[in-house]
């Protein structure tokens, strides 16, 4: 246990060093420098060279990063260039209001979404269960900075109830940011909390339970809930560090005086040492929190404390691990750096395990395997019933006796009848989830190609006599400040959100496949460093990270799509690399590698296209992520630039006049919403017409 | 079936809360009319009673506020026989008190000037007419051609940390001031070639050479006068310590500050300080600005959202202030770029530009477009009047591109987050309809202002907004090649020359003819194109007053703020 936890915070210190380098190289991208803006009328030149020769900038970046470590390692992050305060006193004094605005978050949200998840897996399939996975959908697709902005209308403007920003009104201050930190966990952990207890509520012991006379109230409060905490402690912690890492949006949108609003602020305001310190103590924060949600598995499961204070041997490692609805969701907490164990009784068979090896570090791997596995197991379950004696046999065979062999020949044919692809889309209709999904999506591609024929000229023409004019026969969506027509202006911005989650999905997937295939099919000391940075990159707040990715670069729809699409690398590489991992140990590679097929021809023809399926079949989530988080870079004046109509921008521009004209915001804001449920919705339901045991 | 039942209702439940962030019912005794009002002394608003709906705000050139110039206050004499509040909340800007430290270099904007106020007192400061100079800590003082100055100094005043304020404390001051080259104080005492102290009291300052706005120069915020050996033991909250009417309790960089009454403060033998704590918080989002007002949480607020203001005007339950103030909104034409450097084209897009509808825009109705085509600041002395505008005339402005050598090029414009981002849309489009290509550059404030570095502004136009001060040689900043804000990169010699003149003339005559000649200078040139100056918005709780509106930005004076209770 020792040695493992000395492993991990060793681990860091790479991290650490990578981190801080990429960012403080980034910060000195940026255009302008802190000299810039001290402007002085009577400042001479040689004045301004004493600054520049104070700031050390007349030295090579490199030379000043070597400055910077030299004094971390001292525990001196430096003076901030704005406040000329110490960064690490601003810092800390700073963390306990984010601690306490996520940390309340968390409780609200776990306090409902547990009750929530086992009632909904207590009644599936019922009103009920779709109600609470309908919120819990919509709460993940929900923009943040819009639900902020709609909560300080709703409690703030009309009924009054709750102070609208700052921290200084007690707990009543709390509330709102609470609340709007507690959605996105309290959606994510209620989906983890139904499926897992859902698995287990199937589960042979439970029904060994049942027939015991055990209460049914005992059986699901001890036995199902009990054995389903592994995936929902994975999941809260992996919320619990996200948000922690990327509260700036809640925190600007109610002046929250948390490390979030501080590191944007440094960021806007060009600090380099106060930006660069606040990522790698959060960084630190990010690694410290995913440690703590490794060591609480001890806790709860007995079978892990045991691995972590067992000997150290090559064994055989079997881990039983409950389901995961959504793959979907674990490719989200994938691309954070934690990951949520899947369907089913999983087996894994780790086969160069060290038995020391954390059960986090096993779930990675069960991850993958279940991607890996989804394709070929739904083709191999579908040959049972013409397999002979063997599948007569089967309890399959034995369900299905009541029909005739001829009906079951005809039931056959007919499923047979569809083609691979046929087959799925069969399956994706008859989710009527998906299917709502798919008739949004398919109207907004329909928007996206009628704004061709929308001239650029209606959606930039003022009519300033005409703001603000709410939505009538006229104007169906009402117009804007400059008095532009909304509907206009909202159907052109489709083309914007759906290029954005495009965009950012395939810039991810090029990156992340060619590196994830790379580390996981060389393995050993290439896998290493790969995976390592990997963690460095994700560890980086991601909405952070694109702001200064945009500074660099400028703003544009281009750029936008590169600032989220990096942010994505880190979460697809480790998915791609899990599932390489599996394929690359395979009887048919090894058979490639046998007939001397170059490692650039295996991986590339046998191992990735065996890979790459529930890979792209899992980036639909990534679809919806991208979408929110270009809109919220948009939102924070870092995206696409004005007059275009970007969802982001136009909930942005709104915003000033949220009281008199709320459609403004609150329309683009639905659309942000919509498509991105609708992604989710594709998402999930794509997930299940390729899951065998959905089909049976 | 079940999941799309699901669906829908949940969809039904959006709409709901879409439908109760619905417009806000009017209260039955606000009156807001068509036009967003205007704001006098006491906010007394226009009401046309017009049928229309009283909460979207309909556009009417004529009917633009026409707020005030010179000193405005909200209820500005103390009431007698009352109860004053002990504690205020203010939210006086948008932007945050990033620290509390004149000498920091970004540390200098409208927001931490109220705070200098508080903290310290200057040598000389504004009287109740905000024009006239009276002294503070200097109970008298006299000049010789502007260059030999002598202080008389006010005897029984002590810094927070109780030390007595003597002349050495001058000399201190300025030389720390000397030390932070980057800072306004380093401007302001820049000048300084030698001091003499004749006693505790008394002290002689000689400047380089005579400079009539020096007087003016002193009674700045940052003027303030420094306690050294504060500043030595704690070099970072040694700043803190001033003479001044409060004293800093508390401060969260770039949110909040706290301050207390210094009740051993001098000014409180002339004139009562009745709020015993005052809190300066910062509030970024503009409808929790408003939010908060209505609830109570705040008892001021400056700079609320346009749109929300009319919501304030007339309310009996508020009080409200609509100054013109000195703030300038201009374009800067880069000067060393071959394309908007071409006078033609200077004048093309001067001619192709809406002011009227550019200021409403920008403003949100409480603004004034320029009228005469001078980029000086409103208020500011010795402006020239006589400049013609150049008028928003496309066909004149297709004339001038057309003789310009530009050739279509895609002109970029820089705008920096959150300043004028919807008046920069219409510019673009007024450029766009004479066949001018645009491309708005949207960029964060540290990218705008690297833009003044000739070495990296390689943009054509960008967005501006300059506080002028009410002395005329401020010109300079923006004139001169090496002004400090010529965000144009403009450089004329000849110019130059005549601002270096102006600013040691001492008589007043042929001095206003200097800068009467350099305005029509830069109106020949044009390296900035003005567009509107606006008007402060200042929003008090009903019985809130003691705040008054200098000309300039920064000199907000919060030391007298009261709240009546009942």
């Amino acid at each position: 246990m020792y040695r493992y936890l000395i492993k991990r915070i060793l681990l860091m210190i790479p991290i650490i060093i990578f981190v801080s380098f990429v960012i403080f190289i980034l910060m000195e991208l940026t255009p302008g420098t802190i000299i810039d803006g001290m402007i002085s009328e009577a400042m001479t030149p040689e004045a301004r060279q004493e600054l520049i020769e104070y700031h050390n900038l007349h030295r090579s970046v490199f030379y000043r990063y070597g400055l910077y470590m030299l004094n971390l390692v001292q525990g001196d992050l430096g003076v901030s260039d704005t406040t000329g305060a110490s960064v690490a006193n601003m810092f800390f004094n700073r963390l306990p209001n984010t601690l306490l605005l996520v940390g309340t978050g968390l409780v609200i949200a776990v306090l409902l979404a547990v009750p929530l998840g086992v009632l909904a897996a207590k009644r599936a399939g019922s009103l009920v269960d779709n109600f609470v996975t309908v919120i819990s959908m919509s709460g993940m697709s929900m923009p943040p900075f819009w639900l902020g902005i709609l909560l300080l209308l709703l409690f703030s403007f009309h009924l009054g109830w709750l102070p609208a920003a700052g921290n200084r009104d007690g707990v009543l201050s709390l509330i709102m940011p609470a609340m709007c930190t507690a959605l996105m966990m309290m959606a994510i952990t209620t989906r983890q909390a139904r499926s897992s207890v859902l698995g287990n509520l199937k589960a042979d012991f439970l029904r060994t339970a049942r027939a015991k006379g055990v209460p049914e109230k005992t059986v699901v409060r001890k036995h199902a809930l009990g054995n389903s905490w592994i995936p929902i402690i994975t999941q809260i912690g992996s919320s619990f560090a996200v948000q922690l890492a990327g509260s700036v949006v809640v925190e600007t949108v109610f002046s929250w005086p948390g490390i979030g609003l501080l590191t944007a602020q440094a960021i806007m305001n060009r600090d380099v040492t106060q930006a660069t310190g606040n990522i790698i103590m959060t960084s630190i924060m990010y690694g410290i929190v995913q440690l703590i949600v490794d060591m609480s598995f001890a806790l709860v499961d007995p079978r892990i404390k045991a691995q972590y204070s067992g000997k150290k041997k090559k064994k055989k490692t079997l881990v039983t691990i409950p389901a995961a609805e959504s793959p979907q969701l674990a490719f989200v907490a994938a691309s954070v750096g934690s990951e949520v164990p899947l369907e089913g009784d999983l087996y894994i068979e780790d086969k160069d395990a060290d038995a020391q090896e954390p059960a986090h570090t096993q779930i990675v791997h069960s991850v993958a395997a279940t991607y890996a596995d989804t394709v070929p197991r739904r083709l191999e379950l579908s040959e049972p019933l013409d397999s002979g004696a063997q599948s007569r046999a089967s309890p399959y065979r034995e369900a299905t006796s009541r029909f005739s062999d001829e009906d079951v020949v005809r039931i056959i044919k007919a499923n047979r009848k569809r083609s691979q692809l046929g087959d799925i889309f069969y399956r994706l209709r008859k989710n009527k989830g998906a299917f709502v999904g798919l008739i949004v999506l398919s109207i907004m591609l329909m928007f996206t190609i009628s704004s061709i024929f929308i001239p650029r000229q209606a959606i930039i023409e003022s009519n300033v006599r005409n703001r603000l004019a709410p939505p009538s026969s006229e104007h169906w969506f009402g117009s804007d400040t400059q008095g532009r027509d909304l509907f206009v202006r909202t159907i052109y911005g489709t083309r914007y959100s759906l290029a954005v989650g495009f965009g950012a999905v395939t810039f991810g997937l090029i990156f992340g496949v060619l590196i994830g295939t790379t580390s996981g099919y060389f393995g050993g000391k290439v896998d290493d460093i790969v995976m390592r940075f990997a963690d460095a990159i994700a560890s980086i707040p991601g909405i952070l990270f694109g702001m200064v990715i945009m500074v660099i670069l400028g703003p544009s729809l281009r750029n936008l799509i590169i600032a989220v699409g990096i942010t994505l690398i880190p979460g697809i590489t480790r998915a791609v690399r899990s599932s390489v991992l599996q394929i690359s140990n395979s009887e048919y590679v090894e058979a490639a590698r046998a007939i001397g097929l170059s490692n650039f021809r295996i991986m590339f023809t046998q191992v990735l296209p065996n890979g790459l399926s529930p890979v792209i079949v899992s980036a639909t989530a990534f679809l919806g992520i991208s979408i929110v988080h270009g809109a919220t870079l948009s939102f924070l004046g870092f995206g696409i630039p004005s007059p275009a109509p970007e969802w982001g921008l136009m909930v942005a521009q709104g915003r000033d006049v949220l009281r008199t004209a709320p459609w403004i915001s609150s329309i683009p804001g639905v659309f942000i919403m919509m498509a991105v449920l609708a992604f989710n919705l594709v998402g999930d339901g794509l997930r299940d017409a390729l899951d065998p045991k959905m089909k049976r | 079936m079940k999941k799309l039942i699901a669906t829908i209702l949940v969809m039904a439940m959006g709409l709901l809360m879409l439908a109760a962030c619905g417009p806000v019912a009017q209260e039955s005794d606000v009156s807001v009319g068509a036009g967003t009002g205007t704001g006098g002394g006491t906010g007394a608003g226009a009401s046309t009673g017009a049928a229309v709906d009283p909460t979207v705000p309909m556009f009417d050139p004529d009917d633009t506020p026409e707020g005030e110039i010179g000193l405005r206050t909200l209820p500005w004499d103390l009431p007698e026989g009352v109860q004053f509040a002990d504690h205020l909340d203010m939210l006086p800007l948008v932007s945050p008190v990033t620290s509390i430290d004149p000498l920091h270099p970004g540390a200098g904007g409208s927001v931490h000037n109220i705070v200098y106020t508080l903290i310290y007192d200057r040598l000389l400061e504004l009287a109740d007419d905000v024009v006239t100079i009276k002294g503070s800590l200097a109970e008298s003082w006299s000049h010789v051609d502007f260059t030999y100055w002598t202080f008389n100094l006010r005897s029984g005043v002590y810094f927070h940390n109780g030390d007595p304020f003597t002349a050495q404390d001058i000399v201190n001051t300025i030389e720390l001031a000397r030390v932070a080259p980057a800072s306004n104080p380093f401007d302001y005492w820049h000048p300084v070639q030698s001091w003499n102290i004749i006693d505790d009291h008394t002290i002689e300052i000689t400047l380089n050479g005579p400079s009539p706005d020096w007087e003016f120069v002193l009674t700045m915020p940052q003027a303030g006068i420094f306690n050294a050996r504060a500043i030595q033991e704690n070099p970072e909250q040694g700043l803190w310590i001033g003479t001044g009417a409060f004293y800093v309790a508390d401060f969260e960089p770039a949110m909040d500050i706290y301050f207390l009454r210094n009740d051993n403060w001098w000014g409180l033998r002339y004139r009562n300080v009745p709020t015993r704590s005052l809190a300066v918080r910062t509030v970024h989002e503009g409808t929790a600005r408003t939010a908060m007002l209505m609830q109570g949480y705040a008892h001021f607020a400056g700079a609320p959202l346009p749109d929300d203001f009319p919501l304030f005007l007339d309310s009996p339950d508020f009080v409200t202030l609509t100054p013109i103030t000195n703030e300038v909104w201009y374009l800067a034409l880069n000067s060393r770029d071959p394309i908007t450097s071409c006078p033609y084209f200077r004048r093309a897009v001067a001619h192709a530009l809406n002011l009227e509808d550019i200021a409403f825009i920008g403003t949100g109705g409480y603004g004034h477009a320029f009228s005469d085509g001078t980029t000086w600041g409103p208020l500011t002395a010795m402006r020239n009047n006589d400049l013609p505008l150049r008028e928003f005339d496309p066909d004149k402005a297709r004339d001038y591109l057309a003789r310009s050598v530009y050739n279509g090029e895609e002109i970029n414009i820089a705008a920096a987050l959150p300043n004028a981002l919807l008046a920069v849309d219409l510019v673009a489009e007024n450029l766009n309809a004479v066949g001018i290509n645009t491309f708005i550059n949207i960029m964060d404030s540290p990218s705008l202002a690297a833009q003044h570095n000739p070495e990296v502004n390689v943009g054509h136009i960008a967005f501006h907004v300059s506080s002028w001060m009410p002395v005329p040689s401020f010109v300079s900043t923006m004139a001169r090649s090496t002004g400090a804000i010529n965000r144009s990169s403009y450089s004329n010699p000849y110019l130059d020359d005549l601002l270096d003149r102006a600013a040691s003339e001492l008589d007043p005559v042929a001095r206003e003819q200097m800068y009467h000649r350099i305005q029509e200078v830069m109106w020949e040139d044009m390296p900035y194109i003005p567009l509107f100056f606006r008007n402060r918005t200042w929003v008090g709780q009903r019985d809130f007053g003691g705040i008054r509106a200098a000309n300039i930005a920064t000199n907000y004076d919060y030391r007298f703020a009261f709240m009546v209770i009942e």
